[in-house]
């Protein structure tokens, strides 16, 4: 047993870490950059930046092991530390510069600009690493539109300098060199030319040409940042539900507090009751096997399986509206969510009925239910005693399958009947890009149906010993 | 009743009537063909899809040609005309108009279009990986079983329509090699990924069970290779097993995408779809408006409903051992 127990659990530990691998994959690698989605219409390359750093959308995706461009600024002031461009300049948003605190050995908070994560970032390096490719000078002739949209201009930009890509000559009749400017914590502005640069080294020799008020430095890769990256942050709260809504900024947990019990409510009550059910009427239907009933009973659950549950859905919240429109949506009245409970119990008879059937009917075709019958057992007895306990095997396997859903509750009917759980969470959080919750949730239903599964084998494996075999 | 195993040598020769009624060959298709042939309600709702596919067809040709102006047609989505719009049935709109004056008896059969490609092309790429991992799995075993066997338990611990939903929205600004996996092609891709797992599983036991059977023993001592004995006599034993699972993909994939397309997830925007439909139609109940639900839901029901009872048939008549899938 208790090899068993050891490769069963291994086993599950492996597949719940195989579904935050893929969890990872395709919320992560496959959808790509979101942040547009939360950020208005035409947000600037800086603007992604800055979000992607608040979220921990810039970090490396599998191990740390990449360099930045660090600026820390050395004045004690309270001003923002913030960075502009003048004259052909495109410093600042060639470089997507983010504001970060940073605490020094001495201990006063400073602030300091982060560049983004490259790997192998060296000081004879061009400067085209640095910038990822981006342009740090605006070329002589007029920039394509999207360069330009990209642009940025801070307040604090001194006035004349709002066209600076254009190529004409500026109101004092010759062009200003390219530079970038920063305004510094207690208020004075640090001009760095840009004209000329070519390697990483040179630009963070002009940047450190007052060593007392910047200092600009590449951060080299250390062990102890390796495992900075957004798969590893991935893992840490998926397994520790720390994931914040990035609409609310609440935890997962907070959410699930919140939000599960109205999806219990709903679904508890309406699987148990499904359940329970179509066991009744199965065994009725298999009692009566070949009878009229039982025709009309495999009828009746073939067709309710081919209705499509948005039906079940539209036209039972149609019928209360008729009814009594009242209860037909939301929960503002307790008495309300028998609506759903009802849909849901009605829209899975059908399926559940046919299978439990089929499972019953295999079930009676064994050579004991033969002997118990020919040593004079009655048919109940038989069917209610003999039949149904060996038929809990396949059931309960069943049951367990629904599992996850008795915390999602039922995705479509919270939504449509204005239930605030969290399977309209999950829907809600579809349409406003919520990756981090959807994600989530995803990963909760796994973890939930993985352990279900793990229960029930093991349940299974104290019963029955043959199943440690397999 | 079990009936005991007998060598085929010492069989009794079968009677001459008996060998006329079963045909000449006595394949597993040939059976199966006849058996579907004898079934009254098999071969109903085989014409029932035969019909829903002819009027897919109608469908797609309108849509090629209505995409290229041919013939005075006009694109479904221009044919709006606001001042008959939410009209109930009559004589010129059998079945209603939508809100923007669209005749619904059409866009219900542009559905069944979308439908049934949905069903073929996620069923096309899903139902051959399945076979081909299932069959490696099964036939390999150790190492590949480990992974392949890993790989389908991690992706099936995710509840398949929220495994669905993930994946399309993981699609939702992605375009691979072209592809743009926003709208329908995400769907066909989505649904294969899901649907994979169903057909790799049984393949993979029946696999585990033929491996060990005398005739590939003697194939392999006979010095066939492992590729060999996969392609020659794997392969066609669970042939019949990609056919059943065809069938049964068929009709899940169908109804994924009615929820899906109905989350706003499916077909791209503007396209008709059943999901669409019964989306743009889920106030219209209370509004007395009850056709454009109804006709979606309507023909959504009878394919389903005829699929469901030939797959059932179709599963009995080529391996009646599977009747608890």
């Amino acid at each position: 047993m208790g090899r068993y127990l050891l490769r069963r659990l291994g086993y599950s530990a492996l597949t719940i870490f195989g579904v935050m691998v893929i969890t990872f994959l395709l919320f992560r690698v496959v959808a790509g950059d979101i942040s547009a989605a939360w950020l208005g219409t035409k947000p600037t390359l800086q603007q992604r930046s800055e979000w992607r750093h608040r979220h921990g959308y810039d970090k490396p995706l599998l191990v740390n092991v990449h360099d930045r461009l660090v600026i820390r600024d050395l004045t004690d002031g309270e001003n923002p530390l913030s960075v502009s461009d003048e004259g052909a300049g495109l410093g600042s948003s060639a470089l997507a510069l983010v504001l970060s605190a940073a605490t020094d050995e001495s201990g006063p908070i400073r602030q300091q600009l982060l560049g983004s994560y490259i790997r192998g970032l060296r000081t004879d390096a061009p400067i085209e690493r640095l910038t990822e490719g981006r342009p740090l000078i605006a070329p002589a002739r007029a920039l394509p539109a999207d360069t330009q949209s990209v642009e940025t201009q801070p307040a604090g930009t001194p006035p004349g300098d709002t066209q600076p890509a254009e190529a004409q000559p500026g109101p004092a009749g010759e062009p200003q060199p390219p530079a970038m400017v920063l305004k510094l914590s207690d208020g004075s502005h640090f001009r760095i030319d840009l004209c000329g640069v070519t390697t990483v080294g040179e630009f963070l020799n002009r940047l450190n040409a007052q060593p007392d008020r910047l200092h600009a430095s590449i951060s080299g890769c250390t062990i102890g940042r390796t495992f900075d990256s957004q798969f590893f942050q991935h893992l840490w709260r998926s397994i520790s539900f720390q994931s914040r809504s990035l609409e609310t900024n609440k935890t997962l947990v907070q959410i699930i507090r919140e939000r599960g019990p109205y999806s219990l409510a709903i679904s508890v009550p309406g699987l148990g009751m499904e359940w329970l059910l179509a066991l009744v009427i199965a065994s009725f239907v298999a009692y009566y096997r070949g009878s009229w009933l039982d025709h009309v009973g495999v009828l009746a659950s073939v067709i309710g399986m081919c209705v499509p549950f948005l039906a079940f859905m539209m036209y039972g919240q149609w019928l209360m509206f008729e009814l009594n429109p009242r209860h037909a949506y939301g929960v503002y009245h307790r008495v309300n969510l028998y609506v759903p409970i009802t849909i849901l119990v009605i829209s899975g008879l059908g399926g559940l009925v046919r299978f439990y059937r089929t499972v019953i009917l295999d079930e009676t075709n064994r050579d004991y239910v033969r002997t118990a019958a020919a040593k004079g057992v009655s048919l109940p007895r038989i069917l209610f005693v003999h039949v149904l306990r060996n038929c809990m095997l396949p059931i309960l396997t069943n049951l367990v399958l629904a599992i996850p859903f008795l915390i999602l509750g039922n995705l479509l009917l919270e939504s449509f009947f204005g239930v605030p759980g969290l399977g309209d969470l999950m829907i809600t959080s579809i349409g406003n890009r919520d990756e981090p919750v959807l994600n989530a949730l995803v990963f909760l239903t796994a973890l939930i149906y993985t352990l279900g599964i793990l229960v029930t084998d093991l349940l299974y494996s104290l019963m029955d010993p043959r199943i440690r075999l397999h | 009743m079990v009936e005991p195993y007998r060598h085929p040598a010492t069989q009794p020769p079968a009677s001459p009537a008996k060998q006329a009624e079963a045909g000449p060959g006595r394949s597993l298709w040939g059976d199966a063909a006849a058996k579907l042939r004898r079934d009254r309600v098999a071969m109903i709702c085989l014409a029932v899809i035969a019909v829903y596919a002819l009027v897919g067809l109608g469908a797609f040709v309108y849509d090629l040609l209505a995409g290229y102006g041919f013939l005075g047609l006009q694109p479904f989505a221009q044919m709006t005309d606001y001042r008959s719009s939410n009209q109930g049935p009559s004589w010129s709109h059998w079945l209603g108009t939508d809100w923007a004056g669209r005749d619904v008896l059409f866009k219900t059969v542009l559905g069944v279009k979308v439908s049934l490609t949905v069903g073929l092309m996620s069923n096309l790429i899903a139902v051959p990986l399945g076979m081909l991992l299932g069959a490696l799995a099964g036939f390999y075993g150790r190492r590949t079983d480990a992974v392949i066997t890993w790989l389908y338990s991690t992706l099936s611990s995710i509840p398949g329509i929220i495994l669905l939903i993930a994946l399309k929205f993981a699609f939702q600004e992605l375009s691979v090699w072209g592809l743009d996996l926003r709208g329908i092609t995400g769907v066909y891709l989505a649904l294969a990924v899901v649907s994979w797992i169903g057909t790799c599983r049984l393949v993979r036991a029946e696999t585990l069970k033929l491996r060990e059977l005398d005739y590939v023993l003697a194939a392999r001592a006979g010095g066939r290779g492992g590729l060999g004995i996969l392609i020659h006599h794997i392969f066609p034993n669970v042939f019949h097993l990609g056919i059943i699972s065809f069938s049964l993909g068929f009709v899940g994939a169908i109804s994924a995408e009615v929820i899906l397309s109905y989350l706003g997830l499916g077909v791209e925007v503007g396209q008709t779809s059943w999901g669409t439909m019964i989306n743009s139609a889920r106030m219209d109940l209370v509004a007395g408006r009850w056709w454009e639900l109804t006709s979606a839901v309507t023909a959504m029901f009878i394919l389903v409903l005829a699929l469901n009872l030939f797959g059932d048939r179709l599963r009995d008549a080529l391996d009646p051992r599977l009747r608890n899938v």
